[in-house]
């Protein structure tokens, strides 16, 4: 109970230093998101002649309801980062976590969680904006129920992701760049700009084995109501949680290890 | 003659020190490599995969399309090696008050400010895209008149940009966390990767003349492509005086504006 106490009081913390910069907040989390968006909705608008016409299975109207569920999920599930984690270690800051009855884990994870509530609600208002402007059709409510279980897994992934390459600061200068390929490397091979159906077929067989088409591709699906592939993303994000938290706890022993800061 | 002389030896220092230190994480060099390598790959491959379902973009093939991404790409790595570590240490020293030291040497604080830190690890990026726009303009069987004209036509495309980045890290002055600022440049990057066509009238309007970031890759190119169509380099040429003096006249406004963290 006190623990929980601990919780929610980091929780709350972390929501007042989310919306003291609100302008950088929207800068840092909401526009990227937003203009990526605007660049997909450009570009295939560009690309279809009219709104009859089939690329690859999909018309415009789909397209564009394609990526509109594909910005839910990069503001619900894709958007944290583990800035302040890496800068914890790199300037020494993290010896306070390791005399605080609250650890670093628990610090950074309450972080997380309180994170992921405002882009939950921020989530759930370009929802509300995007459908009534009909660019995108709501599911069935069991559907939508499923589909945010599901993307709400892959934030846990995605926060895991960041975590470990946070923890990287034990050994790099700099761990933004792990953080910038992993970017690149989902935003492409995740179906976020094309559709994981646009790709070669032997692409798409190597990418089943991958976590990546879980990310994107298999969320967006699964708000417009196609359950498909539920069993085998649900398998793959859960198998990929289970193994980013087995790495992050060898990295943090090992990198513990390393760790000296000023006053020690 | 003697200051220009003294700036270039000045320069000379930065790009050891920053040669020196770039070396010395050598994990680090190697990490910023593949960065650039993956963004490259990652932005050829997604127009592979759209034009095995698309014959045109707009106007444009698949060889145009390449080009203009790799003409974009080799503005990034420029910018990479030259400026882009700058804006974000620019964003630390507001706050932390190190802009301070930068004010008070016998330098225009421009130099200090913008170009103290280089990314060599860039110039391998840059030499990796320069040898895949050669590969592509042989491709598209550019003219020697094209081929004479590139590099200048990336002079001037690399001048709006850096005109027009510099202005918007100037914001910085007016905030209290300027990292949101660095965000606004490179979502301004994200949108002049592809082509001013692929945007509605009201955007690529506002897109090309009040923030003229489409002009960087989009006007030479059209250029490039047609020749009738000059207007663009003119546009460009005007876009960047107009920047030149807008980045001239905030920055008089940020150095009233700029208070010491110690102060």
């Amino acid at each position: 109970m006190n623990n929980l106490k601990k919780w929610l009081e980091t929780v709350r913390i972390g929501w007042s230093m989310v919306t003291a910069y609100r302008l950088n907040f929207i800068l840092l989390i909401i526009g990227p998101a937003l203009v990526f968006y605007f660049i997909k909705v450009s570009l295939w608008s560009s690309i279809y002649q009219n709104d009859t016409e089939l690329i690859n299975g999909y018309n415009l109207s789909q397209m564009l309801e394609y990526h509109a569920w594909a910005l839910i999920v990069v503001l619900m599930a894709q958007s944290s980062n583990g800035v302040n984690l890496g800068e914890d270690i790199r300037y020494g800051r993290m010896s306070k976590y390791l005399i605080y009855p609250f650890n670093f884990w628990e610090f950074h994870t309450a972080n997380f969680i309180s994170f992921q509530s405002i882009q939950f609600i921020i989530s759930i208002f370009t929802l509300f904006i995007l459908s009534q402007i009909d660019l995108l059709s709501l599911p069935s409510f069991s559907h939508l129920m499923i589909a945010f279980a599901y993307t709400s897994l892959v934030g846990i992934f995605w926060f895991s992701v960041q975590y470990t390459t946070g923890l990287l600061a034990f050994w790099l200068e700099e761990t933004w760049t792990m953080r910038v390929m992993f970017q690149l490397l989902v935003n492409f091979l995740s179906g976020a700009i094309i559709p994981i159906s646009f790709f070669p077929i032997w692409s798409q067989d190597i990418l089943k084995y991958t976590p990546f088409p879980s990310l994107t591709f298999t969320p967006v699906n699964l708000f417009m109501g196609n359950l498909q592939g539920l069993e085998q993303g649900l398998l793959t994000i859960t198998i990929s949680i289970l193994a980013m938290f087995a790495i992050n706890t060898f990295i943090w022993r090992r990198g513990l290890r390393l760790f000296t800061a000023a006053g020690m | 003659m003697k200051t220009v002389i003294s700036y270039l030896n000045i320069y000379k220092n930065f790009i050891s020190c920053s040669l020196t230190e770039e070396l010395s994480f050598r994990l680090n060099f190697v990490l910023l490599l593949f960065v650039d390598i993956i963004f490259t790959l990652s932005a050829l491959g997604t127009t592979f995969i759209l034009f095995d379902h698309v014959p045109t973009l707009g106007n444009w093939n698949r060889d145009q399309l390449q080009f203009f991404l790799v003409f974009m790409l080799i503005i990034d790595d420029f910018q990479g090696l030259v400026l882009s570590s700058n804006f974000w240490m620019l964003s630390r020293d507001l706050k932390e008050g190190n802009l301070d030291f930068t004010f008070l040497k016998p330098v225009h604080s421009f130099l200090p400010m913008f170009f103290r830190n280089l990314r060599p690890s860039s110039l391998v990026a840059l030499i990796i895209d320069i040898t895949l726009l050669i590969y592509f303009a042989q491709e598209l069987s550019l003219s020697l008149l094209d081929y004479i004209a590139l590099p200048f036509l990336l002079i001037l495309s690399i001048s709006l940009r850096f005109m027009i980045e510099m202005s918007i890290a100037l914001l910085m002055f007016w905030t209290t966390e300027g990292a949101g600022i660095n965000f606004i440049r490179l979502q301004m990057q994200s949108l002049s990767r592809w082509p001013d066509f692929i945007y509605k009238s009201f955007a690529r309007r506002i897109l090309t003349t009040i923030i003229p970031i489409l002009l960087v890759g989009s006007g030479p190119l059209h250029f490039i492509f047609d020749h009738s169509k000059w207007h663009y380099i003119l546009w460009l040429i005007v876009a960047i005086l107009v920047f030149a003096t807008i980045l001239n006249f905030s920055w008089e406004k940020a150095r009233i504006r700029y208070e010491s963290a110690s102060s």
